[in-house]
């Protein structure tokens, strides 16, 4: 089995799909990548990607609605057709967009179903613009506290963030400015584990850092051409409010970073990058760093840097996973194997409207404004 | 003699929000002079999510009461159960001096005033700060050490703390209503006031409120305040449970469907039975037909679970096995058809749902879901009676079931 087979791309909702689909486009489908949708139209559109069509019935492939619970129970009926996909996988990249029905509704069972199997994950969710109704904000804050119970290393960009630079052009051409933006950079992340370079970092690393380093993370990417490329390139990494990266660095646990260049790329400037890097860090930060060589990258150099906010030993972290991995009953459940606060100001309404503007109640890592029928996968004869 | 002031408590349920009125008649008993209930909007989970629907609920509450009470409510004794509230143990402790080892109230004071000094959780508002018991010289457990000799005096306390977020929508929500807000107290506390005798407290019971938004708890062991506590899940889940799983258009149906025809338990109902909705309860769509089993299944799931998390709790804090009077259920959700015989399972000791003496109250078809806003009215009186009234016959009649 190869690195790239070990991997899994999944792209959730209409953004994550597109966000996928345009890595996937990228590693000119080495990299397998699948779409889960609820909207049939779209997902078709998809063309790199395995489609994963949830809620036929519910839907009849028109999309959710914005319908969360509806996404839930959808999803939840579709968790074998999930975990078949995550067979032979030891890492998925989940790409998600938050705040509308699909992703938010969808996102934590692939989480799940990952987690279930032991399969590292690292989850890179979109959020909505400021200018966005509040309702979308608030689900999409409270999806990402059930993220954070399901999965390993959760990042968050803000739409707002992403479209910073490109807030005059035409909506559609800043979505898919966006969109490259943030494709490029998870494409690094990849590159890292499958491409040559001077530093490679190997599977077990990642998975490690991923485990070591679960919770939130902040993702930055910047990129730079010529003479002075790796001080501008480091200087759009740090100086970028919305990346948060400088103001980050001073007070985190662990970092990754990446570097990518062409040829003639130079030891010096690796050496450079790093040297600057570190004098940002706290001494006692575990900084890991590894080099990609793309040949069809000519004075070009970029940086992609994720730092854990927390950090814990893998030692410790794989007695952390068993422990969750095993429990079933979250009544029963240890205090320390749920991550999760008993009454959380929390997660999402993943229940439907009825719940929609309260704080989720969070036990055990499980919402429990999702009802508990449905995620005990009880029979239930609705008819 | 000058009119009493009525003593008036508030209750802001999920389902329900209660004002209720009373006076200390001439024979020094605390009498209930005015009641006011309103179908409570704009609250979700003991959150307030709407505050102008909120407020409205208040105002019709208080204008009920006020009307029976002939007077005018202008403040209140705010009853709150937010899902955020939890119990912290404290203790304080104070060395007394060689040449004087009586214990005194002072120094009894001072031991308080060392264990309430406790760090609380960030966000959080103290609501109780509740004596548990005192410790002389690390040996003796008493509960009035006054008089007693000692080296050492420690107090045990328990601190019931909330969410500041969630208590000041709520009181804001009052304030709006132009309820001025007297004091706090906290849902289960009250509850426990008001159905709790003082046997059951001294063989050690568990107090469990099921509310609409909420699930609330309180427990006495060792003949002590042990824990409180609520968690935001109530009857309102197990409706939603029920909407969802049946796919149905109305909340209300769903509400129909839990209180005619559900069980917490899954005892005597076979995979195939099936019952029917008639057509008022679907308000406008057809009579229809569902599966009795799944409709208990859906309940079930929902009520274990919750029993199960408060089983949990009480066994982090190592008293699961100490209610000899077992557990005593209160608020809306104790009437729904099989919760005692599902807790009786749960937590392997009897089961009761609380008895309000009241007899205004005893002739509604549901008292105990009104027995924290009668307790809260029983604690309000006694704070007037500790405030300087000087009718201690009071204290006598109105816990004549024993704090």
């Amino acid at each position: 089995m190869t690195s790239s087979d070990r991997f899994l791309l999944i792209g959730v909702g209409g953004a994550g799909g597109r966000i996928a689909n345009s890595i996937a486009q990228s590693t000119a489908g080495r990299l397998k990548a699948v779409a889960i949708d609820t909207d049939f139209e779209a997902v078709a559109k998809l063309g790199l990607c395995q489609q994963i069509r949830v809620g036929r019935s519910r839907f009849d492939g028109l999309g959710s609605g914005g319908n969360v619970t509806a996404v839930r129970m959808a999803a939840d009926e579709e968790a074998e057709t999930i975990r078949k996909l995550l067979d032979d996988t030891t890492l998925a990249l989940v790409v998600t967009g938050l705040g509308g029905g699909t992703g938010s509704g969808a996102t934590p069972a692939v989480l799940k179903a990952a987690r279930s199997l032991n399969i590292r994950t690292l989850t890179f969710a979109t959020m909505p613009f400021d200018f966005e109704e509040t309702e979308r904000q608030q689900l999409a804050k409270r999806t990402c506290l059930l993220l954070e119970e399901a999965g390993d290393v959760i990042v968050t960009a803000a739409n707002q963030d992403l479209c910073s630079n490109s807030f005059d052009l035409p909506a559609i051409e800043a979505f898919a400015a966006a969109t490259n933006h943030l494709a490029a950079g998870l494409l690094l992340l990849w590159q890292l584990v499958n491409c040559s370079g001077y530093i490679r970092i190997d599977y077990a690393m990642l998975a490690n850092l991923l485990l070591g380093g679960r919770g939130r993370a902040t993702f930055g990417f910047a990129s730079a051409d010529g003479p002075q490329r790796f001080e501008l390139a480091l200087a759009n990494l740090l100086d970028d409010p919305h990346l948060g990266v400088r103001s980050g660095l001073q007070k985190i646990p662990a970092m990754l970073v990446g570097i990518l260049g062409g040829e003639d790329l130079r030891l010096k400037e690796i050496g450079d990058v790093m040297a600057r890097l570190k004098m940002e860090l706290p001494p006692d930060c575990d900084l890991r760093m590894g080099t990609v060589m793309d040949p069809a990258l000519d004075s070009t150099l970029s940086l992609a840097t994720l730092l854990f906010h927390s950090w814990t030993p893998s030692d410790a972290a794989d007695i952390l996973i068993e422990s969750a991995s095993t429990t079933k009953d979250p009544a029963d459940a240890p205090r320390l194997a749920s991550r999760g606060r008993r009454t959380g100001k929390a997660v999402n309404n993943l229940a439907g409207d009825r719940f929609k503007s309260t704080h989720a109640t969070i036990y055990g890592g499980e919402d429990l404004d999702v009802p508990t029928f449905m995620r005990r996968s009880l029979r239930i004869d609705s008819n | 003699m000058p009119p009493q002031t009525p003593i008036v408590v508030l209750e802001v349920g999920t389902t329900r929000t209660v004002c209720m009125a009373g006076m200390i008649d001439d024979e020094d008993s605390l009498v209930m002079t005015g009641f006011g209930t309103s179908a409570t909007t704009g609250v979700r989970k003991g959150e307030i999510t709407e505050l102008q629907y909120a407020v409205s609920s208040i105002r019709s509450a208080v204008e009920a009461a006020s009307k029976e009470a002939r007077c005018d409510i202008r403040s209140a004794c705010l009853i709150y159960s937010g899902g955020s509230t939890e119990s912290t143990h404290s203790h304080g402790r104070v060395t007394l001096d060689p040449r004087h080892q009586v214990i005194d109230s002072e120094i009894m004071a001072e031991a308080r005033d060392i264990a309430r000094d406790c760090t609380l959780p960030p966000d959080t508002k103290r609501l109780h700060s509740i004596v548990s018991n005192y410790i002389i010289d690390d040996t003796r457990v008493v509960h009035n050490p006054e008089g007693l000799t000692a080296n050492q005096l420690q107090a045990n306390m328990l601190s019931i703390h909330t969410s500041i977020s969630g208590l000041t929508a709520m009181s804001n929500a009052v304030q709006e209503a132009q309820i001025e807000i007297m004091n706090c107290k906290f849902g289960a506390l009250c509850a426990g006031a008001g159905v709790l005798t003082a046997e059951q407290k001294k063989a050690g019971v568990l107090l469990v409120d099921l509310g609409g938004g909420t699930t609330s708890y309180l427990a006495y062991a060792d003949e002590s305040y042990a824990a409180a506590g609520s968690f935001a899940v109530g009857g309102d889940h197990v409706t939603n449970d029920i909407a969802l799983g049946f796919h149905l258009a109305s909340v209300k149906t769903a509400e129909w469907l839990k209180t005619s025809s559900s069980s917490a338990i899954l005892d005597n109902v076979t995979p195939t039975e099936r019952g029917t909705i008639p057509a008022h309860a679907t308000l406008g769509a057809p009579e229809r037909s569902y599966n009795l089993r799944s409709l208990h299944t859906i309940v079930n799931a929902r009520l274990e679970e919750t029993f199960k998390i408060l089983r949990t709790i009480m066994d982090n804090h190592n008293i699961l096995s100490k209610f000899g009077a077992g557990v005593v259920l209160t608020g809306g959700g104790a009437y729904q058809n099989g919760v005692v015989q599902l807790v009786e399972r749960i937590f392997q000791c009897p089961c009761i749902i609380g008895e309000v003496d009241d007899p205004k109250l005893a002739e509604l078809q549901q008292p105990a879901a009104f027995a924290t806003a009668y307790g809260a009215l029983r604690l309000a009186a006694l704070d007037e009676m500790r405030k300087g009234r000087e009718r201690p016959s009071w204290f006598s009649r109105i816990f004549n079931k024993g704090l």
